[in-house]
């Protein structure tokens, strides 16, 4: 049997499972918007633990990582892997729990929703929503961008990035149109294990296939050495490595399509668990991902600048067989489609709940499914013309997105901690912050090494206190009603 | 068991103590430096951190996190407003 046609059947298998999965939601799935968007907020350890990882897990990870250690060495590691196993833990519990209590008192479905009850003002839901798309959309074009990279690479261009591209939207779309938060959180415990799976047999293959894991940074020490120590990049000077540390590990919180998720869990016992398995779940996954880069430096030289994006499908198309080969192929899909559906389903669901119901409250439910489905289709189709486009690397997309999210962090951190924060500084704290973002990464380079996104959140920090002290906070009764009594 | 509020405080310093050692890692500008005969130290000290935050991130889930009761042992949630208020 040819590469190509092992390729290919595996692919079927993993994107017939998935459907099968989606289908078998779609029955279970209740009527009305909570069951649709959140699955009846059941999700126990094992469901919830999966769908956030494998929400959290995009090709930034699988694709985007290697290519940037390809250029940058072990320090990459570091600079991103590291502070996520305390950070996205630590905010899970100081602000995806208080929001999943204050989610359940108000009945609230979405974050922008959330935030619009606490604080008293449909004006936040809007602001909050249009963040949540302007960030969205270039972290959803990383996932499609990257698994149109992992085929056409694998299949030697038999099937084109554009093609590739347009397939898992429309898989994707197809199950998440039809089964909601049910068929997203199923399908990504198989898809969890499918690209976890992948990277940790990959991971000593690929060594094995190298001489053995000495071996391989022995050849990257003749070849490369520069890699193997963090040294004097400007992405690892004090000032950028600590911005950059804030940024990934406050980000992940502010990602509307993990907050949802964390709004779908039965209860504390199944967060707090996720809380506990993250830390080894990032060490698996990230590792390999880094010495794919590193030991692909010295292996496969000689790729310039973004098209070192390349190096994990080049790596495993150098060192494994045809049937890992597929099964990395279904890694990368599963990543990109676990990513991809949440993120539709949340953007879809905000549509509705924070703008259609607003704009029309007397619209039945089925109605306001409908609206969600269709804004789902239009987004989809804005992401495919961008990665068509392909204005920057996977590395940069996400930058630009990271970033962004994290001028809402005072924002819901504020929300949920603290009773005399106004909806006026709410907004404040959105604007000034992203206006101060956008302008600090319009210089050549920001003050004092610090990255905009340092810039930007210290401002959010500042306008939210300001606007908040100068503002009124919400009534008492609607205050209490999303926190409980004081 | 330790008080939560005790338990809260032990949780700052150990966040605090573990963002100084991620803001200000011990260097080794060497790339002959190996841990295991393979692992970089630029490597292998970050990996000893994860071990530190995973041990920190346990015990946040304990004494610092209280436990609440399962959603059908909780006080039925208040009534949504009518559609369309703020």
């Amino acid at each position: 049997m040819s590469v190509g046609t092992t390729l290919l059947l595996v692919c079927l298998a993993y994107l017939v499972i998935v459907l099968a999965i989606g289908a078998a939601a779609y029955r279970r799935t209740g009527r009305g918007s909570e069951a649709y968007f959140l699955g009846g907020r059941t999700a126990r350890t094992l469901v919830l633990f999966m769908a956030l990882l494998g929400t959290n897990v995009t090709p930034f990870v699988l694709m985007g990582i290697p290519g940037l250690a390809y250029h940058h060495g072990v320090g990459v590691f570091g600079l991103n892997a590291a502070i996520v196993a305390l950070g996205i833990p630590w905010t899970f519990h100081a602000i995806g729990w208080p929001a999943w209590k204050a989610a359940r008192r108000v009945g609230a479905i979405t974050p922008a929703e959330l935030f619009a009850e606490r604080l008293g003002s449909p004006a936040v839901g809007v602001v909050l929503f249009i963040a949540f798309v302007v960030y969205t959309l270039p972290y959803l074009v990383t996932a499609v961008l990257g698994v149109g990279l992992a085929v056409s690479t694998l299949t030697h261009d038999a099937v084109s990035l554009p093609l590739a591209a347009a397939l898992i939207l429309v898989v994707t779309l197809g199950y998440t149109a039809l089964g909601g938060m049910k068929a997203t959180m199923w399908t990504n415990v198989f898809q969890g294990s499918v690209f976890m799976g992948f990277m940790v047999i990959a991971f000593f293959v690929i060594a094995d296939d190298l001489g053995g894991l000495a071996a391989a940074t022995e050849a990257v020490r003749a070849h490369a050495p520069q890699l193997l120590v963090k040294g004097e990049r400007p992405m690892f000077a004090p000032g950028a490595w600590a911005s950059w540390g804030l940024a990934i590990s406050f980000t992940v919180i502010a990602f509307p399509h993990m907050l949802v998720r964390i709004f779908a869990a039965r209860d504390v016992t199944a967060l707090k668990n996720t809380c506990r398995l993250y830390p080894i779940s990032l060490v698996l996954l990230w590792l390999p991902a880094v010495m794919f880069g590193v030991w692909g430096a010295a292996d496969l030289p000689g790729l310039v600048g973004r098209e070192s994006d390349r190096i994990f499908p080049l790596m495993v198309q150098a060192h494994l067989g045809p049937a890992l080969q597929g099964l990395a192929l279904a890694g990368v899909l599963a990543a990109v489609m676990s990513t991809l559906d949440a993120q539709l389903l949340t953007l879809g669901s905000m549509l509705s709940r924070d703008v259609v119901r607003r704009l029309a409250p007397a619209l039945p439910e089925r109605h306001e499914v409908a609206w969600g489905r269709a804004f789902v289709l239009a987004l989809a189709l804005v992401a495919y013309a961008i990665v068509l486009w392909r204005p920057a690397s996977i590395f940069g997309l996400a930058t630009f997105s990271f970033s962004g999210y994290v001028m809402l962090v005072p924002t819901m951190y504020g929300a949920l901690h603290w009773r005399r924060m106004s909806a006026g500084g709410a907004i404040a704290s959105i604007l000034v912050g992203n206006a101060v973002l956008l302008g600090t990464m319009s210089l050549p380079a920001p003050p004092l090494g610090l990255l905009p996104v340092a810039w930007g959140l210290l401002a959010a920090c500042g306008a939210l206190l300001v606007g908040s002290w100068l503002g009124r906070p919400p009534a008492p009764a609607v205050i209490e009603r999303a926190l409980g009594p004081g | 068991m330790i008080a939560p509020l005790v338990a809260r405080r032990l949780l700052s310093v150990a966040l605090l103590a573990l963002v100084v050692l991620h803001v200000a890692p011990p260097t080794v500008d060497d790339p002959a430096v190996l841990v295991l005969g393979w692992l970089p130290w630029d490597l292998a000290y970050p990996l000893l951190w994860m071990a530190a935050a995973a041990l920190v991130v346990l015990f946040m889930t304990g004494a610092p996190w209280p436990d609440e009761p399962p959603p059908e042992r909780q006080p039925p949630l208040p009534p949504a407003p009518p559609a369309g208020d703020p």
